[in-house]
C-alpha cells in the first residue's frame, strides 16, 4: 500500500479521426502515505505585513492574536519562524541566542512556543511594503532545511507599494516552487493579481479575510492544514506518446490552477513532470487533455500514463485510454467527472471575465457573463459560490442566467468572489473514490 | 497473463518496447493484443478464444486445470479430471474483459480443491460467489455507471464424480458422446425463458429481437445473487465423451447441437477448438468466440470418437 490511489475517470472511446482526449484524475492520499514514503521534516514561516497600515481598525492587535492562534496550532518538533514585514523583513522569533537555534528557526516545544508568544506582543505597525524582502527572508530560512516541508504563511493588508512590481516578479521567478506559500489579504485595500500571483508561483491558496478579527480563526486553519501535511513533495509524471501534444494539465479540485506552464522534464523525452507541492492526507483532482494522432477504427491507444512521483520514486500511476469506434452510443458519451470539472472551469472563467469586465466599466459585456456564471453556479449546486455572487449582481432568475449589477457592490464582496471564484465542488463527496458494490 | 511483445512496433517502427498492457512505449498504440486470440492445449484439456472480426477486444476469457492429484488413476496424464470456466464480459461495458478474466480465475482457483463428492455442489456454489466478488471489486467510480458484467460458466470433473456444470447467462456446455451430443445447460435468456414458460414457440423466440437479451449474469448490477443453475452428467464408463464449453459468439453459429461434434471428429482437441472458432468466424462472427473442450473418457489410440453425425 503505498499510501495513493490514482483513479482515471475517461470515456475512452473516440470517434473515427477523433484526436482529443479529456480525462479526470483522481489522487488520494491517506494517511499510511506519510510512513510509506519515510515521511518528512516540516519548517513553518509566519510572514505577517506590519506596515503602517496595520494600525487601521485594530488590525495589529487581531494579527498578534492571530499570529499566536498559530504558534499554539505548530507540532512539537516543527521548524518555525515569524517574520515581521515592512519595507524590509525582521525576524521576530527566534533570535539567535535562542537555545537550537538554526538557520532563522527553532523547534517547536512548550517553552519555544512561549517564547515566541511573548516576542509576537512585540510587533510593532510602521513602515512600508516590500514583499520581495520577506520571500527573500523566508528562502534564506528554508534553505536551511533541504528535504523538508517548507511551508509559508503569508499575510498583508496592502498593496505591494514600497518596490517596483519589478522586485516582486525577480522574487517569485528566484524561489518558485522553493516553498508553498499560503497568501491571505486582510481587508479590502490589497490586490488580488498580487497576491495570486504569489500563491500561483509558490503552489498556495489565496483568499480574503474581510474582518480583521476573522483572522485568528483562519490563522488556526491554515497551520492545522499545514501541519497534516506529511510529504514534502509529490510530482505528477506525464507521459504522452511521441507526436502528442498535451493540451493542458490543470488541477480542478479543490481549487482549480492551471499546471500546464510549470512542466518540468521528466526522466525521457515523453514524459514530463508538474509539482503539485506538499500533500497530507487529502484528496485532488486534475484534468488531463492530450491531442494524439488518431488511429484506425478498432485500434488502441495509451493517451497518457499518469504516475505519482514522491521523492523522485513513482510510486502509483492511472493509464487514459483511447479506443477509436463507429459506435456513436460509446464515442458520444461525455465522462460526468470530464463534464462537472469543465463546467466548473466555465465557472470559474465567467467570473472573471465578468469582474473583469465590471471593472472596465463594461456593463453588458459583465452582465452576461456574472449572468453565466450564476447559471453555471445554480446548475452544478455550487451554492457558495451562488451566494458570493448574489453579493455582486441581483438574481432574478438563475436558471436563465438573468441578472442584474449590483452598482454599489462592496469591494470586499468583489475580492472575496474574485478570490474564491476557483474554488470547485466534488462531482461527488471527498473520500468517495474507491468501493466496490 | 501476457507476455509482452518483442520486436518493432508494426504502427511506428520504434524498438522502444512495450509497457506490460501490450501499449507501444514510443506511440503509445497497442499494437497486440494478447486477449485477441488465446489458445491453450493441455492435452486432454484445450481451448480457444479469438476476438473475432467484428468487436474491438476480446471481452471472453476461459480458464483451465489438470486435477491430477490424489493418487491411484489420477496420476495419469489420460484419466486425471478437470476444471473448466467460460466467462463472456458484456458488451460495451468497461473492464468487461477484466470481468470475465477475474471470474474465470475465481472459480478455477475454488473449484481445483479435493474435496468429497457430496461437497462439489457446494463448491459449485461457491466458485461462482468467489467470481461475483472478483467481478464486483472491479467496479470502483472510475469505471462509470455501468459496472463490469459477464456470463459465468464453470464445469468441474473428476473420475468418480458425475460432471458438473454451473452457470449464469447463456454460455453452454456440451457433451459429445458415441450417442450424440447433449447440451447441459439451459440459457438464461430472454427467448429461452420465454420458451420454457410457454408464452412463445421456439421459433418466435427466433424471431424476437430480444430473444439474445441475457437474464443472469455476474456483476455489481446483477439483480439475483450470484447462485448458477447447477446441471450434472452421470460420465458413462467405459465409452469415449467429451465436454465442449462456449460462449453464445460460437454457438450462435451453430446449425444443430449434434454439428458441435464434428469439429472434433479427429480427436485433437485444440484442432477441433479451432475448427469451431473459425466457423463462427466464417458465419459473420458478430461476437467473441470462445470454445474450450477436455475429455471425460480419453478413445484409445486404435478406436476414434466415431460419432454418428451427418458431414457439414
Amino acid at each position: 500500500m503505498s499510501g495513493f490511489n490514482v483513479q482515471v475517470f475517461s470515456n475512452e472511446y473516440l470517434p473515427p479521426g477523433g484526436t482529443e482526449v479529456h480525462a479526470v484524475v483522481t489522487v488520494r492520499a491517506d494517511g499510511s502515505a506519510a510512513s510509506a514514503t519515510g515521511g518528512n521534516e516540516a519548517i513553518e514561516v509566519l510572514v505577517l505585513d506590519s506596515s503602517g497600515s496595520m494600525q487601521t481598525d485594530g488590525r495589529i492587535y487581531e494579527a498578534r492574536r492571530a499570529l499566536a492562534a498559530a504558534v499554539s496550532q505548530i507540532r512539537d518538533g516543527v521548524w518555525f519562524s515569524i517574520v515581521a514585514g515592512t519595507e524590509a523583513a525582521h525576524l521576530v522569533y527566534p533570535h539567535a541566542q535562542v537555545k537550537g537555534y538554526h538557520s532563522g528557526a527553532v523547534r517547536a516545544d512548550a517553552s519555544t512556543r512561549g517564547q515566541a508568544l511573548e516576542a509576537i506582543k512585540q510587533v510593532r505597525a510602521d513602515g512600508g511594503t516590500a514583499i520581495s524582502t520577506w520571500l527573500d527572508a523566508a528562502a534564506g530560512i528554508v534553505n536551511g532545511f533541504p528535504g523538508a516541508i517548507h511551508h509559508v504563511l503569508l499575510v498583508t493588508d496592502g498593496k505591494n507599494e514600497s518596490e517596483p512590481p519589478a522586485a516582486l516578479h525577480a522574487a517569485l521567478a528566484r524561489y518558485q516552487g522553493l516553498y508553498q506559500v499560503d497568501c491571505r489579504g486582510v481587508g479590502a485595500n490589497w490586490s488580488v493579481p498580487e497576491l495570486r500571483s504569489i500563491a500561483q508561483a509558490f503552489l498556495g491558496t489565496v483568499d480574503i479575510i474581510p474582518q480583521p478579527q476573522e483572522m485568528a480563526e483562519e490563522f488556526k486553519a491554515i497551520m492545522e492544514a499545514a501541519m497534516g501535511k506529511a510529504i514534502a513533495s509529490v510530482e505528477l509524471r506525464v507521459w504522452t506518446p511521441q507526436h502528442a501534444e498535451l493540451i493542458f494539465v490543470k488541477q480542478v479540485a479543490p481549487v482549480i490552477e492551471d499546471l500546464t506552464a510549470r512542466a518540468q522534464p521528466g526522466p525521457n523525452p515523453l514524459t514530463r513532470d508538474f509539482p503539485t507541492g506538499a500533500w497530507g492526507a487529502e484528496e485532488r483532482d486534475y484534468h488531463v487533455a492530450v491531442r494524439v494522432k488518431a488511429a484506425g477504427v478498432g485500434e488502441e491507444m495509451l493517451a497518457a500514463r499518469i504516475s505519482l512521483v514522491v521523492n523522485d520514486t513513482p510510486i502509483s500511476q492511472g493509464l487514459v485510454k483511447a479506443m477509436w469506434s463507429q459506435d456513436e452510443q460509446l464515442t458520444a458519451r461525455i465522462n460526468p467527472e470530464v463534464a462537472h470539472y469543465t463546467g466548473q472551469q466555465e465557472l470559474a472563467a465567467a467570473i472573471a471575465d465578468g469582474l473583469a469586465a465590471r471593472q472596465a466599466g463594461n456593463d453588458d459585456e459583465a452582465t452576461t457573463k456574472l449572468g453565466r456564471a450564476v447559471q453555471l453556479a445554480a446548475a452544478a449546486g455550487n451554492d457558495a459560490t451562488t451566494k458570493l455572487l448574489a453579493q455582486v449582481v441581483e438574481i432574478d432568475n438563475a436558471e436563465s442566467g438573468t441578472v442584474r449589477l449590483k452598482r454599489n457592490a462592496e469591494a470586499l464582496d468583489l475580492m472575496a468572489l474574485d478570490t474564491r471564484s476557483t474554488k470547485t465542488t466534488r462531482v461527488r463527496p471527498a473520500g468517495g473514490g474507491e468501493g466496490g458494490a | 497473463m501476457a507476455t509482452p511483445p518483442v520486436g518493432a512496433c508494426p504502427s511506428c517502427g520504434s524498438g522502444d518496447g512495450y509497457d506490460q498492457d501490450g501499449f507501444c512505449l514510443s506511440c503509445g498504440v497497442r499494437s497486440v493484443r494478447p486477449r485477441d486470440r488465446m489458445e491453450t492445449d493441455l492435452g486432454r484439456l484445450a481451448a480457444v478464444s479469438d476476438k473475432g472480426p467484428r468487436k474491438v477486444r476480446n471481452e471472453d476469457s476461459y480458464g483451465m486445470v489438470l486435477l491430477n492429484e490424489g493418487g491411484g488413476d489420477g496420476d495419469r496424464p489420460d484419466r486425471g479430471g478437470f476444471v473448466v470456466a467460460v466467462c463472456d464480459g458484456v458488451s460495451n461495458i468497461p473492464r468487461s474483459d477484466e470481468a470475465s478474466q477475474a471470474a474465470c480465475d475465481a472459480a478455477v482457483a475454488v473449484l481445483g480443491r479435493p474435496v468429497a463428492v457430496a461437497a462439489v455442489e457446494d463448491l459449485m456454489i461457491e466458485a461462482a460467489a468467489r467470481a461475483s466478488e472478483a467481478v464486483n471489486r472491479l467496479a470502483t467510480p472510475a469505471v462509470g455507471p455501468e459496472p463490469p458484467s459477464c456470463t459465468y460458466l464453470a464445469v468441474r470433473w473428476r473420475p468418480g464424480e458425475e460432471l458438473t456444470v454451473g452457470w449464469l447467462g447463456d454460455c453452454r456446455a456440451y457433451v459429445v458422446s458415441p450417442s450424440g451430443v447433449t447440451c447441459l445447460t439451459t440459457d438464461h435468456s430472454w427467448g429461452s425463458e420465454a420458451v420454457a414458460s410457454g408464452s412463445l414457440t421456439q421459433a418466435e423466440a427466433d424471431r424476437d429481437d430480444r430473444s439474445h437479451a441475457i437474464t443472469r449474469w455476474l456483476g455489481a448490477d446483477a439483480s439475483l445473487p450470484p447462485i448458477p443453475a447447477v446441471a450434472h452428467y452421470p460420465v458413462p464408463p467405459g465409452s469415449s465423451a467429451l465436454l465442449v464449453a462456449c460462449s453464445d459468439g460460437a454457438w450462435n453459429y451453430l446449425e444443430s447441437a449434434e454439428q458441435v461434434a464434428t469439429f472434433f471428429n479427429d480427436g485433437d482437441l485444440l484442432e477441433g477448438a479451432r475448427r469451431f472458432t473459425q466457423h463462427a468466424i466464417d458465419a459473420g462472427g458478430h461476437d467473441n468466440i470462445t470454445v474450450a473442450a477436455a475429455w471425460l473418457q480419453m478413445p484409445s489410440a486404435s478406436v476414434s470418437l466415431s460419432i454418428q453425425t451427418e458431414p457439414v
